[in-house]
């Protein structure tokens, strides 16, 4: 390798560390000169057995993170957080002008994850643990944090520490910046291979940013089907802000060749501050554009019911711009509707 | 008079030491005392609320902080002998001070060795090494906050014969600067760590070698 420098010393001196538990790396290895060329450059891997902790923070996750993926071999049931720095006095602005990845560095790190994704690279060490729980959410609108848990768990909000999914030390969590911002997301998540390390996934949390005008729904719908198709063992779904109404869409469109619906073994529909007036934020509402939220979720709700996948529990919490009516008509075609009680712009109260 | 007044001193010393034997606390067990004394040495040193610390000369602000313990060693001679007598006191090397390194590295005796260096200094200086790779077997932990970018790629760490950190257990490097543009020398051969359960790095960059910064062969 020519260029700035030789990721081997880094690597021989992993290799003897055959005792270690927890690495940590933080803005700890800029690129090499001429990383386009590597992939594995490692025979055999480098192999940490006793690893229960990877953590990577970087200004920038691109390739170096990939070499490092590709060439460490440890046991499938670490705890993996792999995310970019947030530098503390750098402020918002600041973060949206940080450089996108070129997209060969994506590719590159998207094989990389999704090798370790789907379990392999182990190596005969243990493998990968099923996953029961799944997080995919975008924290801004260029990043993308993917959380996995071999145990099953439901999602909640956590008022204390603002999150759906508390850091737990069993998760696998990745945080990336994605070029060009938000549109072409779901073209690289769709080529990632999840369906192997994720055929038993329970719990599902979708999260999107909460404006994103760039980024048309159909788009996103599209983009939902693509990426949960294969799960189809889910039993609880929890949405949140702008996921909600390409989610909707997504359950009750007709896909694939079998012209089924994805996720066919959804049972709980946790719907987490859902705009039901969110297209006339700024201006004064009428009914009818209110009604347009409650209509995506009647045409999913009622759509599933005939084609024989229902939901049985639909809750509503956080959400905006409800009518009692919306609370009380779902029941038709849910079990059970389990409501906050937040967001109601009538006075009627609901017993 | 001289003599006189020597004596006279002496004799002032003795009556010290009776009236202070005859004070409750001294009825304490030594086991007790030197207990106490640990619970002092690692608590936080906000705790250690006096007008004057002690003075360590050529000391950071932090390990004039970690020290002020010692404050109960000038208590008195059977206190100070308790202390001494106790080498888990002395296992915190918390400074960047090559004599009071030499001092802690002796009086912990045998005990493993918690090591934290850093702080604002320019750059820490070689001799502070010295002591420390003389007992590089009995090191736990290694704390390293690199103030210098030049402070690990120095020549301390170079030519060296095999060093076998056998019981180092947890080491962290963590630059002050933006990044330290060498690889930590501490981390490649000869130094081995064969017992090493955590490694944490910030701020380093591993894959350059000293030689390639150098020639400025990179960018």
């Amino acid at each position: 390798m020519n260029g700035i420098g030789d990721w081997r010393p880094l690597f021989e001196s992993l290799r003897e560390m055959t005792k270690l538990e927890i690495l940590t790396l933080e803005d700890a290895y800029p690129l090499p000169g001429n990383y386009k060329d590597i992939k594995s450059m490692l025979d055999p891997l480098v192999r940490i057995p006793l690893l229960r902790t990877l953590r990577i923070q970087l200004h920038s996750v691109g390739v170096g993170t990939a070499l490092l993926l590709q060439n460490l071999c440890f046991p499938g049931d670490a705890a993996v957080h792999l995310g970019e720095q947030i530098v503390p006095d750098m402020d918002y602005r600041q973060h949206e002008h940080l450089e996108p990845l070129p997209f060969e560095d994506v590719s590159c790190l998207l094989n990389a994850l999704e090798a370790r994704l789907s379990g392999r690279g182990t190596d005969g060490l243990p493998p990968h643990p099923p996953v029961l729980a799944l997080s995919v959410s975008w924290v801004e609108d260029s990043v993308v944090e993917i959380a996995r848990w071999p145990t099953a768990m439901s999602l909640h909000w956590s008022n204390e520490e603002n999150v759906f999914a508390p850091a737990r030390p069993d998760s696998q969590c990745f945080s990336l910046r994605w070029p060009n911002g938000s549109p072409t997301i779901y073209a690289s998540l769709g080529s990632l291979d999840f369906a192997p390390s994720l055929h038993h996934v329970q719990s599902l949390f979708i999260s999107l940013p909460y404006s994103d005008d760039e980024w048309p729904i159909q788009e996103r719908t599209v983009m939902f089907l693509q990426v949960f198709e294969e799960l189809r063992l889910v039993q609880r779904v929890l949405v949140t802000g702008m996921a909600s109404a390409p989610a909707l869409k997504a359950l009750c469109c007709a896909y694939g060749p079998a012209q089924t619906r994805i996720l066919p073994s959804l049972q709980h529909l946790h719907l987490y501050g859902y705009r039901f007036d969110d297209r006339k934020a700024n201006g004064d509402l009428i009914d009818e554009e209110r009604r347009q939220g409650y209509d995506l979720l009647k045409a999913a709700l009622t759509d599933r019911a005939q084609i024989g996948v229902p939901v049985h529990t639909l809750e509503l919490s956080g959400c905006r711009g409800l009518e009692s009516t919306m609370v009380e008509e779902p029941k038709g075609f849910v079990t059970e509707v389990i409501w906050d009680g937040s967001g109601c712009v009538d006075s009627r109260v609901i017993v | 008079m001289e003599e006189v007044a020597s004596r006279m001193i002496r004799e002032a010393a003795r009556i010290r030491r009776l009236v202070n034997a005859s004070a409750p606390v001294m009825r304490l067990p030594t086991e007790v005392l030197a207990e106490v004394f640990m619970l002092c040495a690692h608590s936080s040193w906000d705790a250690w609320d006096v007008t004057k610390p002690p003075r360590i000369p050529g000391s950071d602000l932090r390990s004039m902080s970690r020290y002020r313990w010692l404050r109960l060693t000038h208590v008195c001679q059977q206190w100070r002998e308790v202390a001494l007598d106790n080498p888990k006191l002395w296992t915190d090397v918390e400074t960047a001070d090559p004599d009071l390194v030499q001092i802690l590295i002796e009086r912990s005796k045998t005990q493993p060795l918690t090591i934290w260096i850093g702080g604002m200094r320019r750059s820490m200086p070689p001799v502070l090494w010295a002591p420390l790779f003389l007992v590089v077997p009995r090191i736990r932990t290694i704390d390293l906050h690199i103030g210098y970018p030049h402070d690990l790629g120095s020549p301390t760490f170079e030519m060296r014969p095999r060093q076998v950190f056998s019981e180092l257990r947890s080491l962290k490097i963590d630059s002050l600067w933006d990044i330290v543009l060498s690889l930590p020398p501490l981390l490649l051969p000869p130094f081995e760590f064969p017992a090493l359960r955590h490694l944490s790095a910030t701020r380093t960059c591993w894959f350059l070698h000293s030689h390639l910064y150098r020639s400025k062969d990179w960018g």
